[in-house]
C-alpha cells in the first residue's frame, strides 16, 4: 500500500494577505523562525506531532505577532491565522478550509472563544465549546491556537 | 386456546424456527462483514484509511483507472521531478507534500525549490519540507515559471519576475534567468518510476463501496438492501418466537 493524497475543495474564507492587511496598519516584512529539535519538541507537546516544516514565517509589528499555521482536521490541512499580543490570542481566523465537513469553525461565534486565551500549561486558558459534526476541526483549531502561543513565546 | 388454533400456532412456530435458522446461517457472513466494515468506517481518521491506497490491477480495472505513466521530468543538479495528474515524484520518491501540476524544479546546494501556479515548495536535500509558500504571500498572484537568476531563485508571471535568495524576501529581477523546462523522461528515470505509478483508490472508499454494495455494480446496493430486509425478518421472527414461547410457558403453568 502507498500513501495517496486526494484533491480537496479549498474554501478560502480570508486570503492570507488580507489577514495580514487587517492585522497590521502596514504589513511588515516576514520574519523566519527555524523549527529546530528543541522547538519541535515543544510543538509536539501542544500539537501531538512535530510541525511538518523546518521553518515558519511570521509577522511582527505594533507589539503583536501574526502566525499562519496548517493542521489536518480529518484528511486535509486547515489553514488558520492567529494574532498574539502579550501572550494572549488577540484574533483567530480560519483562512482556508479543505475538509468536506466541519466548516462551522469559521463562524465568528466559535472563533470569539479563542480571544484572550493564553497557555495554561499546555492547555488553553479559555474553555472552547465543541461543535457537533466538527469535532476534528475544532480540535485542530485548538491545537493550532496552542502552537501559535508557544511559537510567540519562542520568537520573543 | 382450542386445539386447532394451538396446532396452527405450533406449525407457524416450527416454520419460523426453520427459516430463522436458514436466514441466520445464510447472512451470517454478511452480518460479520457489515459489522466489521462499519467499525472500520467509524474510525477512518484514527486508522488513516483515507490516505491508504489499494493499488491492484483488479481494483484499477473495477474503477476504470488508467495507468498513465509520466513522460516528462524537470531536472536540476542531481534532482529530478516527474509527475502525473495525480501525483509527483522527486528523485523517484512520492513528493511528501502534494503539489499538482508542477511548473519547474530548481536546486542549489541546500534547497530544492518546486513551484506550481499557486505554491512554491522549499525542500531539503532529502525531500523533507522546509517551507510552503502560497502566492497569496508572494509578490505575484500566479506563478508561470521558475528559474535561476539575479543571484537567486526567480519566480515569474507573464509580466514580472522576482528573485530571492531565501524564499522569504523578494526583489524585482530584470537580469537573465535560466528557466526550468520539462524534458523527456530518460530510460533510467522511467525504469524507476514505472513500478511506482499504480492507480488506486483509498481504502476508505473501497470499504465504503463494499459496505454499501456499490463495488459490485448497479445491483450491489439492492443485494445489500435484501440483506437488510433479511436482518429485519430475523429480528421479527426472533421476537415472534420469543413471545410465542413465553405465552406457551405461561399457558403450561
Amino acid at each position: 500500500m502507498t500513501v495517496l493524497r486526494c484533491a480537496s475543495a479549498d474554501t478560502v474564507y480570508l486570503a492570507p494577505d488580507d489577514f495580514l492587511h487587517q492585522t497590521f496598519s502596514e504589513t511588515p516584512q516576514p520574519s523566519v523562525l527555524w523549527l529546530d529539535q528543541a522547538i519541535q519538541t515543544k510543538l509536539t507537546a501542544v500539537l501531538g506531532h512535530p510541525y511538518p516544516q523546518a521553518r515558519l514565517r511570521y509577522w511582527r509589528a505594533q507589539g503583536k505577532t501574526a502566525w499562519m499555521l496548517d493542521e489536518i482536521g480529518k484528511e486535509y490541512p486547515i489553514t488558520a491565522g492567529f494574532v498574539v499580543s502579550d501572550n494572549h490570542i488577540e484574533r483567530a481566523q480560519v483562512l482556508i478550509y479543505r475538509e468536506s465537513r466541519g466548516d462551522e469553525i469559521h463562524l465568528p461565534a466559535f472563533l470569539r472563544q479563542f480571544i484572550g486565551s493564553s497557555l495554561d500549561g499546555e492547555r488553553l486558558s479559555n474553555k472552547i465549546d465543541g461543535i457537533t459534526g466538527a469535532t476534528l476541526s475544532v480540535n485542530a483549531m485548538q491545537r493550532m491556537a496552542r502552537a501559535a502561543l508557544v511559537l510567540n513565546q519562542l520568537a520573543q | 386456546m382450542n386445539p386447532h388454533t394451538r396446532s396452527r400456532a405450533r406449525r407457524i412456530s416450527l416454520l419460523l424456527h426453520r427459516w430463522h435458522r436458514r436466514i441466520g446461517v445464510m447472512i451470517s457472513v454478511f452480518i460479520i462483514w457489515m459489522a466489521v466494515s462499519g467499525w472500520l468506517l467509524n474510525h477512518t481518521a484514527f486508522l488513516d484509511l483515507a490516505h491508504r491506497s489499494v493499488t491492484t490491477h483488479l481494483i484499477a480495472l473495477r474503477y476504470g483507472l488508467n495507468e498513465a505513466l509520466p513522460t516528462q521530468a524537470f531536472n536540476a543538479d542531481k534532482h529530478w521531478l516527474t509527475f502525473t495528474d495525480e501525483s509527483a515524484w522527486l528523485d523517484g520518491k512520492l513528493l511528501s507534500t502534494p503539489l499538482p501540476q508542477p511548473l519547474g524544479l530548481i536546486a542549489d546546494a541546500k534547497t530544492i525549490y518546486i513551484a506550481n501556479a499557486s505554491t512554491l515548495l522549499l525542500l531539503n536535500d532529502n525531500g523533507a519540507l522546509i517551507d510552503s509558500e502560497s502566492t497569496n504571500l508572494l509578490p505575484i498572484p500566479v506563478i508561470t515559471r521558475i528559474g535561476f537568476g539575479c543571484n537567486g531563485i526567480v519566480i515569474a508571471d507573464r509580466q514580472k519576475q522576482f528573485a530571492s535568495s531565501d524564499g522569504v524576501n523578494w526583489e524585482m529581477c530584470e537580469g537573465d534567468v535560466q528557466w526550468s523546462n520539462a524534458q523527456p523522461l530518460t530510460e533510467y528515470q522511467l525504469a524507476i518510476i514505472k513500478p511506482l505509478v499504480q492507480p488506486g483508490v483509498s481504502l476508505e472508499r473501497l470499504i465504503q463501496d463494499l459496505h454499501s454494495g456499490r463495488f459490485f455494480g448497479a445491483w450491489g446496493p439492492f443485494v445489500v438492501d435484501a440483506i437488510g430486509l433479511a436482518f429485519v425478518l430475523l429480528a421479527l421472527s426472533g421476537l415472534w418466537m420469543f413471545s410465542h414461547q413465553r405465552k406457551q410457558r405461561a399457558h403450561r403453568h
